[in-house]
């Protein structure tokens, strides 16, 4: 395993703030920051002590930076013959995002497989994430939506990531998983891992991972979604239709595309949009393919337990839980693919 | 099981199994023991699965212009359910012979983010007891708490946490939540700055709004068949989150609940960015109140203020005031 080729060293507490002043000598770093009495959000870092490691997974995933919510693809101006097209720039410039939780680096796997992963790959999309360095925190406690381990991932999980760090209380222990993780690492005050640190890390994340049951078998889950199954009605029937479990997702993806116009030019952006809303599927004559929460809610659950599956060979979920927490009315997805596997229909 | 447990459950069966109603809603056990689901039950022998207890956080009143059509529906309803329905009747959403009000005195719902701050609610079990404790039993053992020091802050200064409308009650009566009076405090701050500071405070807030329309769909008073922000043409609206867009769908909505919002705090109990929400509500409440007299959700057959015109009425932001 790469994680045994490349070792790991240990970064004391202490050095955490002065590791984090070099990164921004050279990089743009995004990490979870509290502003004001908002919840913890991944924002670009101005100071290394703004940074906020303890405490829950923040609310939003670092989605954003990869697919922000709305994203300016081209300006025009003028009109006819005279009409002028500017793209969106693009060129990125290195990014460190620090804090990422393993089930929001394992979700960008499958945002890659969607816009990567096709025919054609979407160059905004593809920028951001060549340019951009990952640093994993382990989640020593899992927050009571979570079940990454029944779909695959763990609390220390290193998919996707470049580095790991694991809370040892007064340092953390810093997987090394690739090159570039390496060389984040390059100009700090570290001290090699002992046999005993190391222990202490694996301590910690199978205490994490004992914290949380395998709930069902999810890679099984797609054979047995039905398209006319009860399932869907009961679940459904509370659904109140908002968008909050999509918003939240780290896989969920979907956008829209919108043309604002004014007098002499206007503006091409996309922006996030949801299976949930009455609006994503009715089409300009009226008609509407999916009329009610039960088509909505069957798409949500079908589209990441089934449909990726069968043209990506993995489920676009991976057990956050944010969207566990986020149901006003307790749509619970854990529930939705237990009575699933169950045969409940 | 709690006594107003089983006295829902014994009204439920008899209403459905006497055909007075076709439909009962009210609250099951959710997927964890500290959340409660909105159950919809049409069979006597289902009323069993009807739950009461300090998790029955939900305003189910959002479900009955839903169910207009369904016959008539049983509500178990909070205070704030009862105003909400005693909205949805004044404004001919739901007839008001189509809906029986099944009243239960409220002590307050707990907040979960206070039961276990950091999240770690894994496993948990959870137990309430006769006195208005709860045992909360997790891998870090077991402890007891009161459910009144770990209510959430609507209802900490809820004032009709006895249905003021209802067509039969269950339970004991209960004292008034011990903030009542307090009900506009919480706004106290807020309405003492200037116009520009209430502006720039309210964008900080929505700056992070993910339009998610969460607030509303969980707002029974928000039963519009399509929302401003959800017309496409013309589009009111831009789709575009830019906190200009947010603040515009924030208060627009706000000004459309004027006089009509009964304060059950939904909006902002479901918003996953912790934006409040309802304080721009009971700003608003707070100049119906002052300037009309008028408490919504108190009086079927009262007409809400912005629903009439009367000449004697003040005209302070018009051309008279």
């Amino acid at each position: 395993m790469r994680q045994d080729d490349l070792g790991a060293v240990i970064l004391k507490k202490t050095d955490l703030a002065s590791w984090v002043r070099g990164l921004l000598g050279s990089y743009r770093v995004v990490a979870p920051v509290r502003e004001g009495d908002a919840p913890l959000r991944y924002r670009p870092l101005a100071v290394a002590e703004a940074m906020v490691l303890d405490g829950r997974r923040p609310l939003r995933a670092p989605k954003e930076h990869f697919i922000p919510q709305v994203e300016p693809l081209l300006a025009f101006r003028g009109s006819g013959k005279a009409l002028t097209v500017q793209p969106a720039a693009t060129g990125e410039s290195g990014t460190v995002i620090l804090g990422v939780r393993p089930c929001d680096a394992r979700a960008l796997g499958r945002l890659d497989d969607v816009f990567l992963g096709r025919k054609d790959t979407d160059t905004l999309y593809e920028g951001r994430r060549k340019a951009t360095r990952l640093v994993g925190l382990a989640c020593a406690t899992p927050s009571w939506g979570c079940f990454c381990t029944s779909v695959g991932g763990s609390p220390a999980g290193t998919e996707g990531l470049d580095l790991l760090l694991t809370d040892l209380g007064d340092r953390y222990h810093v997987s090394l998983l690739s090159d570039a993780g390496r060389a984040l690492m390059a100009d700090t005050a570290c001290e090699p891992s002992t046999e005993s640190d190391a222990a202490a890390a694996q301590a910690q994340h199978a205490a994490a991972i004992d914290r949380m049951r395998v709930l069902f078998e999810a890679e099984a889950i797609g054979e047995k979604v039905e398209w006319d199954a009860p399932v869907w009605m009961r679940h459904a029937r509370r659904c109140l239709a908002c968008g909050a479990c999509s918003f939240l997702c780290p896989t969920c993806h979907c956008f829209d595309i919108q043309d604002e116009v004014t007098a002499d030019g206007g503006l091409r952006f996309r922006c996030w949009d949801t299976c949930q809303f009455g609006e994503f599927t009715r089409m300009a004559a009226g008609h509407n393919p999916r009329p009610s929460q039960v088509e909505r809610l069957r798409q949500r659950v079908s589209h990441k337990f089934k449909y990726l599956v069968e043209e990506f060979g993995r489920m676009g979920c991976t057990g956050c839980g944010r969207c566990v927490e986020a149901c006003p009315v307790n749509i619970d997805i854990r529930s939705v693919l237990t009575e699933i596997e169950g045969g409940e229909r | 099981m709690n006594k107003v447990e089983t006295a829902i459950r014994e009204t439920a069966a008899r209403l459905l199994g006497e055909g007075r109603v076709a439909l009962v809603l009210g609250y099951e056990a959710g997927s964890v023991p500290f959340r409660t689901v909105p159950a919809f039950v049409e069979r006597a022998a289902d009323a069993e699965r009807l739950v009461w207890g300090p998790f029955c956080t939900n305003n189910l009143a959002v479900y009955l212009p839903k169910l207009r059509g369904a016959g008539r529906v049983a509500i178990v309803a909070k205070g704030c359910d009862a105003r909400s329905t005693v909205g949805l009747i004044q404004e001919h959403q739901i007839p008001r012979e189509q809906v029986v009000i099944v009243g239960v005195h409220c002590s307050g719902m707990v907040d979960v983010d206070r039961l276990l701050p950091d999240g770690s609610l894994a496993g948990v079990a959870i137990a309430a007891e006769a006195d208005g404790r709860l045992t909360v039993e997790s891998g870090d053992g077991r402890r007891t708490v009161a459910v009144g020091d770990l209510l959430q802050a609507r209802c900490r200064v809820c004032e009709y946490n006895t249905p003021p409308v209802a067509d039969e009650i269950v339970g004991d009566a209960v004292p008034p939540m011990p903030e009542a009076a307090g009900a506009f405090a919480v706004v106290a701050d807020l309405a003492r700055l200037s116009a520009a500071e209430r502006q720039a405070f309210w964008r900080a807030q929505v700056e992070r709004c993910l339009r998610c329309y969460a607030c509303r769909e969980a707002c029974p008073a928000c039963y519009c068949r399509t929302c401003f922000v959800d017309k496409a043409a013309p589009r009111w609206l831009s789709k575009a989150s830019t906190t200009d867009d947010n603040w515009m769908f924030h208060a627009v909505r706000a000004f459309h609940l004027a006089g009509r919002c009964v304060e059950c705090g939904e909006c902002e109990r479901v918003c996953p960015m912790d934006i409040p929400v309802s304080k721009l509500n009971r700003m608003l409440d707070r100049e119906i109140r002052e300037r009309f007299g008028y408490v919504a959700g108190l009086d079927p057959e009262a007409v809400p203020p912005l629903g009439t015109f009367r000449p004697e009425d003040q005209d302070p932001g018009g051309h008279g005031g």
